[in-house]
């Protein structure tokens, strides 16, 4: 991979003009997705969005705008039985939803990582942490048991967990929070994915280890130059994330644009209500912050 | 040591229905060395015996030695039960974890025949097999293991189907998973727990259907000494010689409660939300397991 390529912001005009023959790592055109048993409009709405190689997409909405479901879709996650996919989803030129499933899966295990929101849901409670890493190692990436182990404990400390040798051999309910969001991370790039998907990574975190683990996905992002696909409904986390970002409603993309520009200069009157609600400290009347501790004085 | 340790960490139902177990074990095994009698030889001299130190369980109208018979009935009676609980789950688990995973077309096909095999009432269908096969075990095995496997199939689903949407189910298809691997590595250990249960269920109930069908002269054929066919021989007699039915019906209900009781048991221990903590050891506990025990004795601050 081309890892001089860093991409600039790209404008709103540029974007939509991007020709078919670009240099994009992921290219989505036209992609709808609909749910057939509910009867709700369509999840996504002819969306349009190409992520360059080594660029931070930040995707922001609220609540059921749709970003996770383009981030299922392109991690293959959407069961055909459940929704009707219509348009292309280009990945290094190659559309991923007329491929057989095969190689989907060849892709998907050896190209895309995905980070899900709730780490410790996203280990399976019943394999050591050492196997779950090993494991797709050895599926997908040819390698043999031993080197596979070698790479995990690599992975480990690539992901800044201590004592790497022994969390092999650890079951993930006997690590800490933060540390299963690490291994999570630690899986999705076992394979130097050119394309990470993070679902609202951060979510399920205290504040602090929040900080930790959007730090570390930063450096990693750059030092193995992929491309990040940075899910969150939180402006503040994907102003420090992102290149781009991407602002979705109701299945559409509403706006995108460069960070600075969009954060700055909102064109849309629903992205500047979003960043109208992000919550601030506001002055407390010194009066009612006593009532509120439990000072009854009337 | 190990085993110790998980010996001591199991509950007192367990551990008293592993007692159960190993003595019915133990009993139907030695019970060939101990006693010179087969268990189908007539011919003893001696009809409607009551228990002598010869023949424990005494001698039934056709001067059969009971305990030779009994302990038989209890060989035949785990064979059968466990036939049922393997085949049931050999055939139940790929098909209810498929049929969860895969969805659509599949789950369609296989649920449609499953409510099929579902439409008809147990001892119908068993009847209806033997009415075309002939009587015999192996009919009654047949048509056990006919109306377990729906059951089977059906629960494993419903587990499946619940594991299927968990994050790691998802992380693994995104790290290239194969759908083989998915089901064998992510899906099925996470709802074992769930299956050993089911499995001790369908044990238990499958002894008590062979029993039935037994009984009613649709099971194991005269010679067969099945634990219902012999209450269907003595019941006769059980005003004068109350032994002969007592005895086999008491070993039945002793096998069903062990393997009840491990089931129970079991459930409790897999429960991650249960605390394993022991509680004072009781046999009242043993059948009347104490409930979330309050917090402070029960008392307000």
């Amino acid at each position: 991979m081309d890892k001089t390529f860093v991409s600039k912001a790209v404008s709103a005009s540029e974007w939509r003009s991007t020709p078919v023959n670009s240099p994009s790592l992921v290219s989505i055109r036209n992609l709808s997705v609909d749910f057939w048993r509910v009867a709700a409009p369509p999840a996504l709405n002819n969306v349009f969005l190409d992520v360059l190689p080594g660029e931070a997409v930040g995707l922001v909405g609220e609540s059921g705008s749709g970003k996770s479901t383009l981030g299922f879709a392109i991690a293959g996650l959407l069961d055909s039985n459940d929704v009707q996919l219509s348009g292309e989803i280009l990945f290094k030129g190659q559309n991923l939803l007329t491929i057989s499933q095969d190689d989907y899966r060849k892709i998907r295990g050896s190209k895309i990582g995905y980070i899900f929101q709730d780490a410790s849901s996203s280990l399976n409670p019943l394999l050591k942490i050492g196997k779950q890493l090993t494991h797709p190692l050895m599926a997908n990436g040819g390698m043999s048991k031993a080197d596979a182990i070698l790479r995990a404990k690599e992975l480990l400390d690539m992901v800044e967990i201590s004592q790497s040798q022994r969390r092999l051999n650890q079951y993930p309910h006997e690590i800490s929070g933060g540390m299963k969001q690490r291994v999570v991370i630690a899986a999705a790039l076992s394979r130097d994915p050119l394309l990470l998907i993070a679902d609202e990574p951060t979510t399920a975190l205290d504040v602090t280890v929040q900080a930790q683990i959007i730090d570390l996905l930063l450096r990693l992002k750059n030092s193995l130059s992929m491309s990040l696909i940075f899910i969150s409904h939180d402006l503040g986390v994907v102003a420090r994330v992102a290149d781009r970002i991407v602002v979705m409603k109701d299945g559409n993309i509403i706006e995108t644009g460069g960070v600075e520009q969009v954060l700055a200069n909102p064109r849309e009157s629903y992205t500047q209500l979003l960043l109208a609600n992000i919550p601030k400290l506001r002055h407390v009347d010194e009066s009612q912050s006593l009532r509120f501790w439990g000072n009854n004085e009337p | 040591m190990k085993f110790l340790t998980l010996w001591r960490g199991l509950n007192t139902r367990i551990r008293v229905s592993i007692y159960m177990l190993f003595f019915l074990a133990a009993l139907s095994a030695i019970a060939p060395f101990i006693t010179p009698f087969h268990s189908d030889q007539m011919g003893t001299g001696q009809t409607l015996l009551g228990p002598t130190w010869q023949h424990p369980f005494g001698i039934d109208s056709m001067g059969r030695d009971q305990f030779s018979r009994v302990t038989e009935g209890i060989r035949l009676s785990a064979f059968i039960g466990f036939t049922v609980m393997s085949t049931s789950l050999l055939v139940g688990i790929p098909v209810g974890i498929l049929s969860a995973y895969k969805g659509a077309f599949l789950d369609s096909l296989f649920s449609r025949v499953l409510d099929l095999l579902f439409a008809f009432p147990n001892l119908l269908l068993a009847l209806v097999f033997v009415t075309i096969l002939g009587s015999g075990s192996w009919t009654a095995l047949l048509a056990l293991v006919i109306i377990y496997i729906p059951i089977a199939s059906r629960f494993v689903r419903s587990a499946a189907l619940a594991e299927k949407d968990r994050d790691y189910v998802s992380a693994a298809k995104v790290n290239g998973a194969s759908t083989f691997r998915i089901c064998a590595r992510h899906i099925l250990p996470n709802i074992a727990p769930s299956l050993l249960v089911l499995g001790t269920n369908i044990f238990a109930f499958a002894i008590l259907a062979e029993a039935a069908l037994s009984y009613l002269g649709v099971g194991a054929k005269p010679p067969t000494p099945s634990l219902g066919k012999i209450l269907t021989e003595n019941q006769g007699f059980i005003t004068t010689s109350s032994h002969l039915v007592i005895i086999p019906a008491v070993t039945l209900s002793f096998l069903v409660l062990s393997l009840n009781l491990l089931g129970d048991g079991l459930r409790d221990y897999l429960d991650p939300k249960k605390s394993s903590s022991q509680h004072k050891k009781s046999w009242i506990r043993l059948l009347f397991p104490r409930q979330s025990a309050p917090v402070n004795g029960g008392q307000l601050q």
